[in-house]
């Protein structure tokens, strides 16, 4: 972390990243000048870059809708989500060398103002379309373009942590969810604009396919979120506190984690999941940074042992951690505050799901 | 319809003139004041920072007044609610799992059999040239 802010903090991973990135999009234009000048000798370099801008920033736009829902669902698509905001800002420049183009070839020549003339020159009068509503050659497509300009500018203006910082995280946040809005009017923009007067199958599917992949996707995450969030309400309403993954927990070794205002120390032994105090009753140390060595947790500082199931030492030591219920829900772990008596012996969570129970009651309050 | 998308576009124009303006002194003094981090930040913070202070310009004012009444205290962030994004976030997959296929659905079904690029490209030199010719 730094006290000050940066232009980009740029490390290996980033530039490998930014490389592929620039890289594969480059590749990828090429290929599509090729078969469009293979496929029509006509064509000109200025319709070229248009499509080949167009298709993209579309393309990385599709990319970066899926990485969100994908880093979700499986935690190896992690690295594609590390440097997405430059996928993004990459993603606005092309769609602006699009629009720019396009303003320049299709709105530059006549009496009107470039700008004004993007809005109204295809539409003629939108009253028109609107009495006839399937007439399509007069659909007003570019506006829906200029719309997702704006928001993808927008997002890739803001991108910087200084804006996420000063805008503050709801904002900035409700701020980028704006990218659906631009994805729909990409849509509308292209299947209203391109897709009409290009006669052939090949756009269309793809287009297709892409919503469909990326509809696919938002919607299974979006329902495996959902059954989260309920298993953490009905868990919350019993008392549990969310305190981790179960892919946070590694066999034999803690975890710590909060619990209201204290520190949990939870620990996977043997496929159970067992809460402990997270402080240590010699001199405070971590318990949650040790691990379990011959059935006892141990701490990491001064190598002092507690039993996993009771927390209490092991003879001739009589130092006791307090113990806590534990419940495993789908991937979730949680901790119930209230600690058992202590020297109660617990069974520890299945790591498979279910709750701890108290195998034996203790002694002491 | 013209005349509205002129006064649209020249209203756009002005909103970012004035940015451009506010864009000065904001990064004179009034970013500093805001956000103590950006005190000795680099030339290319700056810039890459600039598109968006001249777009958000009315928030950066807002909040550098705040701040310049009350000097020493943070403005108060406003709360971070995950559940409610998330709610709007799934709206907005619903939502576009519903109309995207509509749309697309329309656009395809109605596709006219002629060459639309020629309709429009008629349609707007029309548009474009009717001013000169008919004055």
């Amino acid at each position: 972390m730094s006290v000050t802010y940066r232009g980009v903090h740029w490390n290996r991973q980033k530039r490998t990243y930014d490389v592929a990135m620039v890289g594969g999009v480059a590749l990828g234009m090429a290929a599509f000048g090729g078969v469009s000048v293979a496929a029509n000798p006509n064509i000109t370099t200025e319709t070229i870059i248009l499509r080949a801008t167009s298709f993209s920033a579309l393309l990385l736009l599709h990319v970066v809708l899926c990485i969100g829902p994908l880093a979700r669902l499986d935690r190896r698509f992690l690295p594609l989500l590390y440097n997405r905001r430059h996928l993004g800002v990459f993603t606005f420049l092309l769609a602006l060398v699009h629009a720019v183009f396009a303003t320049l070839q299709f709105h530059s020549f006549g009496d009107a103002f470039p700008l004004t003339s993007v809005f109204f020159a295809y539409g003629g009068d939108y009253a028109a379309f609107v009495n006839r509503i399937s007439d399509i050659a007069h659909f007003p497509f570019e506006p829906f373009g200029v719309i997702a300009l704006v928001i993808l500018f927008l997002m890739a203006a803001t991108s910087h942590d200084f804006w996420l910082r000063n805008l503050g995280a709801s904002w900035w946040k409700a701020l980028h969810i704006g990218v659906y809005v631009a994805y729909g009017a990409v849509l509308v923009h292209v299947a209203f604009g391109f897709l009409q007067a290009d006669r052939g199958l090949l756009y269309p599917i793809m287009m297709v396919v892409g919503f469909v992949a990326i509809a696919i996707l938002h919607l299974t995450s979006f329902v495996r979120e959902r059954r989260t969030d309920l298993a953490i309400r009905a868990a919350e309403a019993d008392g549990y506190i969310h305190v981790c993954g179960v892919s946070d927990l590694r066999e034999g070794w803690g975890h710590a984690a909060m619990l209201r205002y204290d520190r949990v120390a939870v620990y996977l032994h043997e496929g159970l999941v067992y809460a402990l105090s997270n402080v240590c009753r010699h001199q405070a140390g971590p318990i949650g940074e040790g691990k379990v060595i011959d059935g006892a947790v141990t701490c990491p500082w001064h190598g002092w042992n507690y039993r996993i199931e009771d927390g209490v030492s092991p003879p001739p030591f009589n130092e006791v951690l307090p113990t806590y219920r534990v419940r495993v829900e789908g991937d979730h772990v949680f901790v119930h505050p209230d600690a058992h008596r202590l020297e109660a012996r617990s069974t520890g969570a299945p790591l498979s799901g279910g709750e701890s129970e108290v195998a034996s009651s203790g002694g002491l309050e | 319809m013209d005349a509205l998308w002129s006064l649209v576009v020249a209203l756009g124009a002005l909103y970012v003139v004035l940015g451009v303006l506010f864009a000065i002194p904001f990064h004179i003094g009034g970013m500093a004041r805001l956000d103590a981090g950006t005190r000795d930040a680099s030339f290319l913070f700056r810039l890459l920072v600039s598109p968006g202070v001249i777009a958000l310009w009315p928030v950066l004012l807002v909040k550098w007044r705040r701040r310049m009444r009350r000097p020493g205290l943070a403005s108060p962030a406003s709360p971070f609610r995950p559940r409610t994004l998330r709610g709007a976030h799934g709206l907005m997959i619903m939502l576009g799992a519903v109309v995207i296929p509509l749309l697309l659905g329309a656009a395809l079904i109605f596709r006219p059999s002629f060459r639309v690029d020629e309709v429009r490209n008629a349609t707007a030199e029309t548009v474009d040239v009717q001013p000169e010719s008919n004055p």
